[in-house]
């Protein structure tokens, strides 16, 4: 079994198929042998006649000799009767001698006793006629040719008989033939099909393993990689493929889990880097928020102190109370996220503040959507560009000044525009300023208020804090045209 | 692998049955090597008459010899010529057999020829009817005068009343034969001591069986004559068959009674139709026996019975109904 397992495959191909060639060539030779044994058996049928006519044609002669030798006492005769004599014997000798229970038997032990008598006969008289006593030798020859003749007719007898049942064994021989030939056709086309249903079989169980072994590559293909390792139950070249097919796919198992591994330990240090980077960002943004403090604390102390100065009334209260809730946003919202509506409040409280300082040298618009005032957004977002178009736009007109502030929603963005028909801009200046290579060159003392964040901070706070989403783009068509100042911001899910 | 060897197993039962169809070729019989050989060879030889009896004579000696490891043959048949009884004891004599059976009678050329066969050391036994002049060893068969009385007493029932009757009796052999002259002897003294006052006359008379339709001739002729007789008697079943199918050809059934020999289905058919008034039955299977016996007690003794007598029965309508019955109940 060890050596079976070990056979190569072109080896077990060829011993199945010699296996069942040399099956169908065996039956072939046993069904040969088998209508050679009926062929020799319908030969031997007629055998026994041959025989007797045999016995017949050698008694005629030998009556034919022995007479021509009584008439003519001729040598020739008489060597001719003992050739006949010998030859007679020695066919007598092939027959039954034996009382036996079978009619033809018996027949013959009657024509073989007979013949032995006759021979007597015929010696007695060639005897006589040698000793030339005619009466004697006229005797014998009358009886000799009455029991001729009668051995003729037990011979004939029994040859009809015979020939009569032999007739009847052909007829079945030949009946046997013609069974045994439809049989014999029956027996090979069955070896055959039974040699073809072992032939298929046998392969189907060398082939079996290739068929799993396909089956489970067809798996693989279809990115099943976990299933079980395929039995090596040969050590043929199937066996020797599929154990190459265990180790490959095991191989794949490996690698893939290392690949994993390797993206997990990527998506770590990834996130690590992000984390890094956001703490960064915070604080950077701290950082730059507390630029803003102390500017803007002085020149809002300034202002109040100036208002109180002058007026020392109700407005002073007001003006008071809208410093000190300026201050006090700056104080709650400096480290953290504010909303659009609260830098909306603030911008009110910065107009508030302005208004006193600057009187009705400028008029403020703001129109609002309502709706999108609950975005986060990060602080001290809008006032400084408020307080840029007071400082770069309307200070130093002759004509009145307008600073207009609208909050919008389009197409799943917040529009936030602060417009002035101040002094606007150049290209130049708009470029420079969008790089954060133009600052103004000192804070403005003169303004009421300010937090002292520049244009560059806010848009750099924006970035930062919409992960570079937003949109910050200043509009100016020139010296004298006024300038806006269009943020967009991106409206999440909830929002929109 | 388990599979591999399963398969195997399978296959090679597959080819080993396949085989064993394929080698199922009967072989012809050898006749010589499946038979046992017998100690003796008898023949048996009759006159060529009533085949049927001598038939049933054969068969049960056939299976007597077999019995005692002896081969007995009904010599002469399934030959292509007919010998006379004279020719076969010449041939069986020339054949070198061991025993001899033979329907003889007292012909003188016959008797040599037992003479001689028995001088050669053959032993001969006559079967049915004796050549009592011969040197046969036994003689197996009815008592003949006996038969006569059996005869004679089936008349007397038969006349009763009558004053006179004619009886012809056909002879089995020759007229004037020991044989029918004890038949005739019989019949005679037995009507005379029975019916002393009724005139019988009891006629003999026998068939030329020059051709082998003789005996149909003969009832023939018989039957479209004027002078029919009372009571007809036939010894031999061929005869009894050709006497009553002439006297129903004839319409002369009831007008003679017929007195038929052998108990044959045929024979007792028509004796219950009663178109035979009874027929003589004898134990063919007991002669068929005893005249192997015979033969068996001189091999083992040196002598034998010079005389085995066999019983014998006249059997009537009601007989021969009831022997139907009998041969319908075994079937």
């Amino acid at each position: 079994m060890k050596k079976l397992r070990s056979m190569s495959l072109q080896k077990k191909i060829t011993s199945n198929v010699v296996g069942a060639l040399l099956i169908v060539l065996a039956v072939n030779i046993v069904m040969m042998r088998v209508l050679s044994s009926i062929n020799l058996k319908i030969e031997e049928v007629y055998t026994g006649n041959v025989r007797l006519n045999e016995l017949d044609d050698t008694l005629g002669s030998l009556e034919s000799n022995l007479e021509t030798y009584v008439r003519t006492k001729s040598s020739d005769a008489m060597e001719s009767y003992f050739r006949d004599e010998q030859a007679l014997r020695d066919l007598l000798g092939g027959l039954n001698g034996q009382a036996v229970d079978d009619p033809e038997l018996i027949a013959e032990k009657n024509i073989r006793s007979l013949s032995e008598t006759y021979l007597d006969l015929t010696a007695q008289i060639i005897q006589a006629k040698r000793g030339r006593n005619v009466q004697k030798y006229a005797e014998l020859a009358e009886e000799a040719s009455a029991l001729g003749n009668t051995i003729h007719v037990y011979i004939d007898s029994l040859n009809n008989e015979r020939f009569q049942v032999n007739s009847a064994i052909f007829g079945q021989l030949i009946g046997r033939w013609r069974a045994q030939e439809g049989t014999l056709q029956f027996v090979l086309l069955a070896v055959m099909v039974a040699a073809l249903l072992v032939v298929i079989f046998m392969t189907s169980l060398i082939i079996k393993p290739l068929k799993d072994l396909a089956s489970a590559a067809n798996e693989v293909a279809a990115g099943n990689l976990e299933q079980e390792a395929l039995p090596v139950r040969t050590r043929d070249e199937i066996g020797i493929v599929t154990e190459a097919f265990n180790q490959m796919l095991e191989s794949i198992r490996r690698y893939i889990r290392q690949i994993r591994e390797n993206l997990l330990r990527e998506q770590e240090l990834r996130e690590r880097e992000l984390l890094m980077e956001s703490h960064l960002k915070d604080a950077r943004l701290k950082y730059l928020q507390a630029q803003i403090d102390p500017h803007f604390l002085f020149n809002t102390l300034n202002a109040a102190a100036q208002l109180a100065m002058m007026e020392g009334a109700e407005k002073t209260e007001e003006l008071l109370d809208n410093t000190a809730a300026f201050f006090r946003y700056n104080v709650r919202r400096n480290d953290k996220d504010t909303t659009l509506r609260d830098e909306v409040g603030l911008v009110d409280n910065f107009i508030f503040i302005s208004k006193v300082r600057f009187g009705d040298t400028f008029v403020f618009e703001k129109n609002i959507d309502e709706s999108v005032l609950n975005i986060p957004v990060p602080s001290m977002m809008l006032q400084p560009l408020i307080e840029n178009s007071f400082k770069y736009g309307i200070r130093d007109l002759e004509r009145q000044g307008r600073i207009e502030l609208s909050v919008s929603r389009r197409d799943g963005w917040a529009e936030i525009s602060v417009w002035d028909n101040g002094s606007g801009m150049t290209e130049e200046r708009i470029a420079a300023v969008l790089s954060g290579q133009w600052e103004s060159a000192s804070d403005d003392r003169d303004l009421p208020v300010s937090n002292g964040v520049g244009i560059w901070n806010v848009m750099e706070r924006l970035r930062l804090y919409f992960d570079g989403k937003s949109t910050f783009e200043i509009n100016s068509d020139g010296p004298g045209t006024g300038t806006e100042i269009l943020i967009r911001i991106p409206l999440g899910a909830e929002e929109a | 692998m388990k599979k591999i060897i399963i398969a195997g197993t399978i296959a090679a039962l597959l080819m080993l049955g396949i085989a064993a169809i394929v080698f199922r070729t009967r072989p012809l019989e050898d006749r010589s090597e499946s038979l046992d050989v017998c100690d003796r060879h008898y023949v048996l030889i009759t006159n060529g008459e009533n085949t049927e009896f001598w038939d049933r004579v054969y068969q049960s000696a056939k299976a007597e010899g077999l019995a005692h490891n002896v081969y007995v043959e009904m010599f002469g048949s399934g030959l292509s010529m007919a010998y006379s009884r004279d020719e076969l004891l010449k041939i069986a004599r020339q054949a070198s057999v061991d025993g001899i059976i033979v329907e003889a009678d007292e012909d003188a050329t016959t008797g040599k020829l037992i003479d001689e066969i028995v001088n050669e050391g053959i032993p001969v036994v006559t079967a049915m009817r004796d050549c009592y002049s011969s040197l046969r060893q036994s003689f197996v068969g009815v008592n003949h005068y006996d038969t006569g009385v059996l005869y004679g007493q089936k008349i007397a029932s038969l006349l009763d009343g009558k004053q006179e009757a004619r009886v012809l009796v056909i002879a089995e052999g020759k007229a004037g034969d020991v044989h029918e002259n004890l038949v005739l002897l019989g019949i005679r003294e037995t009507l005379a001591k029975e019916m002393p006052n009724c005139h019988v006359q009891v006629d003999s008379d026998s068939i030329s069986r020059t051709s082998s339709f003789a005996e149909e001739e003969y009832f023939n002729t018989l039957f479209m004559g004027e002078d029919l007789p009372d009571i007809l008697i036939c010894q031999d079943a061929v005869g009894t068959i050709c006497a009553y199918q002439s006297a129903v050809d004839h319409n002369q059934v009831g007008s003679v009674d017929i007195i038929g020999f052998y108990d044959s289905d045929t024979i007792l058919s028509e004796v219950q139709k009663g178109v035979l008034t009874a027929t003589l039955s004898i134990d063919a299977e007991q002669a068929g026996r005893a005249c192997v016996d015979a033969l068996e007690d001189y091999y083992a003794y040196g002598y034998t019975n010079e005389y085995n007598a066999l019983s014998m029965a006249l059997i009537d309508e009601d007989r021969a109904e009831e022997l139907l019955t009998e041969e319908v109940t075994e079937e």
